[in-house]
């Protein structure tokens, strides 16, 4: 599903030069569910920006679903975005202006979709995350864990191959955590490769698989884990 | 096009959306009824105003040479005077006047129908000398021009020659414009009838003129007007109007001063064109004009100022969503169409709420008096205007929003 070789990742401003990431290599297959974990500033987040094409990097090469993603223009990358990945945010990032309905409508807007076929997608989504009865609702008028769910129905109402999760519990209680938790678990059993950075032990555990980064560089620690209820396949192992 | 949430979205931030409605709405009021008014007077100062003005000229003669004042100086002066300037080649014609035409200074008296008990409505005059109607180069539509015996003798008393009109039981014989005419006899017999001032002098109208303008051609009656035939010479000043050939023009008006001052030493002579009289009454109006122009220009600059502001405003605050969108699959190009839908959207509605500003406006200003009806070329093209306006405002912010990276949408804040 997702191959990364080599990948290096400098940020530069002024005076220093940050290392974000150094010789990062990492398969995850298809239908993995991955827990990233590391210390702060350790590149998790740096790690999924390139992993979800929001950010470039400096050297060493990325496919994505058998494609090299790192010679894409913006607009081919925007659309790999929008079919293939489907992102989850910390800070839910809701667009206040817009109900629960078009917040979910969004991705589905820029892949241009009929009216009828895009509003049966956003009420299966939001069924699947039990916000059913609020899409007329604004963001503003919902809690936390409400929020993310519909952030969660609008990541995964493209059913796009890869879901990617910065820290999506990290701004909720546990009781919402794990449900949260449940949501992804359901979402990667249908089908789709979930890679989620936490900070939380018990959550990563939960994970198919769990990977450490420190100072940009992966540790894995090689466990062996259950593989995913619908992939024989082994666990893709960290390079 | 995503047409349905934004426009709902608009309706989540109503101070800023109502704000730029409103800017827009009034500006296009303002703008429109300005617009308006300087067709309108455009159209005034393009009109026809009867006469041949293009080769009149002007000419007053103001005496210093205290030899005027004796008996009769004066007027030997005068028929001197229009006779060495008929004689003068390029000249069509000359005749004597008290006061110009389109100048913005002249006389009128009230006047009603001879005999009748009505009230004495202002009609404006002119006293002229021979060869008026030919002078003017109007157009005589009815009846005659002025014979000899219409004017009074001009070696009885030259002294109160001018001040003719007020002598009473006199009755004059005159020239009307057709509006005249009309005015105080609508059935079109005005020919042959007469019509009286305050005491007793009766005229005659013994002719019709089509179309002259009177001194005050922006005024509101700018064809009222009648034509005493007289003898306007004094020993103070003495006025001539020159028509000349076509195409003499020039030669003729660098002529003029020192013929008169060849024939008469003793006084200031000033040669003016009818045209450079005409543009000097003009002038105020024009300026207003131009006043009222810019006023529009830069209000429409102000909006369109505005209108970035805003949206710079609300790009900058949106930069995570814009990030977010760009992360769910936005293209570039989907950015700059969404603050440009969503500015279409709210100049749409601005222009709406303008149209019906804009008539409030103009029947407002109209019941004051003086604001002409809208004309909807006028109207459709500052809608145009305003619409572009807008979208270019938006554009150049909307550019800048879409440079917004995606990973923004993962920054902490
Ligand atoms: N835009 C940036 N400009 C400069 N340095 C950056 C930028 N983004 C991240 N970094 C640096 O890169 C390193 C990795 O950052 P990253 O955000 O990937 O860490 P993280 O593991 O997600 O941390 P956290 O757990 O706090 O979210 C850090 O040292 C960070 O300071
Ligand atoms: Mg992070």
């Amino acid at each position: 599903m997702l191959t990364m070789q080599d990948v290096r990742k400098v940020y530069r401003t002024e005076h220093v030069e940050t290392h974000a990431l150094s010789h990062f290599s990492i398969a995850v297959n298809e239908g993995e569910f991955v827990s990233v974990m590391g210390p702060s500033g350790s590149g998790k987040t740096t790690f999924l920006n390139i992993a979800g094409l929001l950010d470039a990097f400096d050297e060493g090469t990325y496919t994505l679903d058998g494609v090299d993603v790192s010679r894409l223009s913006d607009r081919e990358m925007s659309k790999v975005r929008n079919e293939k990945i489907g992102f989850i945010f910390q800070t839910f990032n809701l667009i206040p202006d817009l109900n629960v309905f078009d917040n979910v409508d969004v991705p589905l807007r820029y892949r241009g979709l009929g009216a009828a076929s895009r509003k049966q997608a956003i009420e299966e989504a939001l069924a699947t995350v039990g916000l059913s009865a609020r899409y007329k609702h604004y963001p503003s008028q919902l809690s936390g864990g409400q929020q993310q769910r519909v952030a969660i129905a609008r990541a995964l109402v493209g059913q796009p191959k890869l879901i990617l999760a910065d820290e999506p519990t990290g701004n909720l209680d546990s009781a919402m955590a794990s449900e949260i938790m449940d949501l992804l678990e359901k979402i990667n059993s249908s089908g789709a490769t979930v890679v989620m950075v936490t900070h939380d032990p018990e959550l990563a555990n939960r994970a198919s698989r769990q990977i450490h980064l420190l100072d940009g560089k992966l540790i894995d620690l090689a466990q062996e884990r259950p593989a995913p209820l619908y992939d024989p396949s082994p666990a893709g192992q960290a390079v | 096009m995503e047409f349905g949430p934004i426009f709902r979205s608009l309706f989540q931030n109503r101070a800023r959306t109502w704000l730029i409605v409103l800017e827009i709405g009034l500006t296009l009021a303002v703008v429109v009824n300005c617009l308006v008014l300087i067709r309108d007077q455009q159209a005034q100062i393009g009109r026809s105003t009867g006469m041949d003005e293009q080769n009149l000229i002007a000419v007053t003669s103001v005496p210093f040479d205290p030899a005027f004042q004796e008996e009769g100086y004066s007027v030997a002066s005068y028929e001197q005077d229009l006779r060495e300037i008929e004689a003068m080649p390029g000249v069509r014609s000359v005749t004597s006047i008290l006061q110009f035409p389109l100048s913005g200074s002249g006389s009128a008296t009230g006047r009603r129908i001879a005999g009748s008990e009505d009230q004495r409505t202002t009609v404006p005059y002119f006293l002229m000398g021979p060869d008026a109607i030919d002078t003017l180069g109007v157009e005589l539509v009815q009846g005659r021009t002025f014979e000899p015996g219409d004017f009074p003798d001009l070696h009885d008393d030259d002294e109160e020659q001018a001040e003719e009109e007020e002598d009473t039981d006199h009755v004059t014989n005159i020239l009307v414009t057709q509006y005249t005419a009309d005015k105080f006899f609508p059935d079109g017999d005005a020919l042959g009838k007469q019509i009286e001032g305050n005491n007793n002098n009766v005229d005659t109208i013994v002719g019709i003129v089509r179309l002259m303008h009177n001194s005050w051609p922006l005024g509101p009656d700018p064809e009222n007007l009648m034509i005493h035939p007289s003898h306007p010479v004094n020993n103070r000043q003495t006025r001539y109007l020159v028509r000349t050939e076509p195409g003499r023009f020039d030669e003729v008006f660098v002529a003029l001063e020192p013929k008169l001052r060849e024939v008469e030493e003793g006084r200031i002579v000033t040669v003016r064109s009818l045209s450079e009289m005409k543009g000097n009454y003009y002038s105020s109006f024009t300026s207003m004009n131009q006043l009222l122009g810019w006023i529009s220009v830069l209000l429409v600059a102000v909006t369109g100022l505005g209108i970035v502001g805003m949206t710079s405003f609300s790009v900058t605050q949106r930069t995570r969503h814009i990030g977010t969108r760009r992360a769910l699959g936005a293209t570039r190009g989907d950015i700059v169409r969404w603050f440009l839908v969503e500015n279409w959207i709210m100049t749409g509605i601005g222009i709406a709420v303008g149209v019906a500003l804009t008539f409030g406006l103009n029947y407002m200003l109209a019941s004051m008096g003086g604001v002409p009806q809208i004309q909807p070329p006028i109207l459709l093209v500052s809608i145009l205007v305003m619409w572009l306006m807008g979208l270019l405002a938006a554009l150049i912010p909307a550019l800048r929003g879409s440079l917004v990276q995606p990973v923004i949408a993962t920054r902490s804040v």
